[in-house]
């Protein structure tokens, strides 16, 4: 006869991580950002190499953060967590602008990002060198290096290689823009998500999804595509859900979902 | 069987990333879930990791979980199904979380009568439609009566019925030699 209850120890450690969820100790909500993070930048990766012609189009959308590198570059080559020292800060550094490449054929490389407005302490950015190995992920938003030091720390699982090539940069991010309703529609940024998001309706032509649409998507099939007025209907997206990333509307839309966007 | 009014109110905070209302959810519902998870695994630590990731689903997925009459219960049993099919994945997604807990290495092996069962069983399952399986298990093993089984997967009952009943002569044909006993779905809500 074999027990039928939980192992104690282990129901405590499942109590603990659920009993942490909306804390800062939360392993959960942690691997749910960095998870995020990297499909966001494989959308943004998506984007310029496959939407040339569009880049434009984007860069010039409500909400979007425009960073400009300032000072020298360092390169260094590590394996498992470890720091690359920028030197000292200019005054006008906002973030330090990090290329991370996989080096390694596995494990996970990240470091910490600004924090969008609301959320308690930093947020994460990283690759999956598994599916990643030899791609290099710009990421605009790291933190900048703690007060009183040059360095900021790149955490990686041990035995992981990696290459990055690093500076400071100076950071700006435009108004969303709002329609007659009083609807935010523009980029995801540093402030948060718009009411409405970019997104590309299968017949190609542009426009945006509700974020709130996206958010209540959880399985297989379209949501509609609007003008930025929120009202007129251009076209559908077709939508499917990528295994081990968590949905959210922080996402942008190219990150997530299929048809025509990749 | 399903104190609705406490689970509704829980779930009310839950959902808002209130971390103490899933441990109290856990609380509530865990020896049901592991129950459920050890009668499909054969392997004590695969049934651990199966509840676990159920409670881990029930926060990821927060924004689009149906509660059946005001409980996350039968929600929390269908998943726990629905990852018992593919073990190996339900912890490969949180196994950045599963590695860090706690493990009892001195767990009893279970006979090998049992074993046969569980495996003959979950493989009978794993053969039926997810949502023929989870309708089997919340009626025939969880004595959930038909209308909340048959909400929790969002079938009408007539058709919920239909489908179990073909499920129950499936299943017994594929198990005649274990000679199952299943108890009848009960019909309607509990007072």
């Amino acid at each position: 006869m074999s027990t039928i209850e939980m192992d104690t120890g282990f129901a405590r450690g499942v109590r603990a991580e659920l009993t942490a969820i909306g804390t800062k100790n939360s392993q959960l909500q942690r691997h749910q950002r960095r998870a995020r993070a990297v499909a966001t930048s494989v959308g943004a990766v998506v984007m310029v190499g496959a939407l040339t012609g569009a880049a434009l189009v984007i860069s010039n959308l409500p909400g979007t953060t425009t960073v400009v590198p300032l000072g020298n570059e360092v390169t260094a080559t590590h394996t498992g967590t470890a720091s690359i020292d920028l030197g000292p800060a200019p005054a006008n550094a906002t973030v330090a602008v990090v290329d991370l490449t996989c080096v390694s054929g596995q494990g996970w490389v990240s470091l910490l990002t600004v924090p969008t407005k609301g959320d308690e302490g930093p947020s994460g950015a990283g690759v999956d060198c598994a599916v990643n190995a030899g791609r290099t992920i710009r990421i605009e938003d790291s933190l900048l290096p703690a007060a009183g030091t040059t360095s900021i720390t790149v955490t990686a699982d041990a035995g992981t290689t990696w290459s990055a090539t690093a500076q400071y940069g100076t950071s700006s991010t435009s108004e969303w823009g709002v329609n007659a309703n009083g609807q935010t529609y523009g980029v995801p940024n540093v402030d948060g998500v718009p009411d409405l998001t970019p997104a590309r309706a299968s017949n190609g032509e542009w426009g945006y999804v509700f974020s709130d649409d996206l958010l209540a998507m959880d399985r297989e099939g379209f949501i509609n595509v609007y003008r930025a007025d929120g009202t007129t209907i251009i076209g559908q997206q077709a939508f499917h859900i990528v295994e081990n990333i968590p949905l959210d509307p922080r996402f942008i839309p190219q990150g997530e979902s299929g048809d025509g966007s990749e | 069987m399903i104190d609705s009014s406490e689970d509704a109110a829980l779930w009310d905070r839950a959902r808002r990333d209130d971390g103490a209302a899933f441990g109290l959810l856990f609380d509530l519902h865990h020896a049901r879930v592991y129950r459920r998870a050890l009668g499909l695994l054969a392997n004590t630590h695969d049934a651990e990791d199966v509840a676990a990731a159920a409670f881990f689903e029930l926060w990821r997925k927060r924004r689009t979980v149906r509660p059946v009459q005001g409980s996350v219960l039968p929600w929390l049993l269908v998943t726990t199904v629905n990852l018992a099919r593919n073990a190996q994945r339900a912890k490969s997604r949180y196994r950045h979380v599963l590695h860090t807990l706690p493990r009892d290495e001195t767990a009893a092996p279970p006979s090998a009568e049992v074993v046969e069962v569980k495996q003959r069983l979950a493989e009978s399952l794993q053969n039926l439609a997810p949502i023929d399986g989870a309708l089997f298990v919340l009626t025939a093993l969880e004595g959930l009566p038909l209308a909340e089984a048959a909400e929790a997967v969002g079938l009408k009952p007539s058709t919920a019925r239909m489908r179990l009943h073909r499920t129950r002569l499936r299943l017994r044909t594929d198990l005649h030699d274990l000679k199952p006993s299943m108890q009848p779905a009960i019909e309607g809500n509990h007072p």
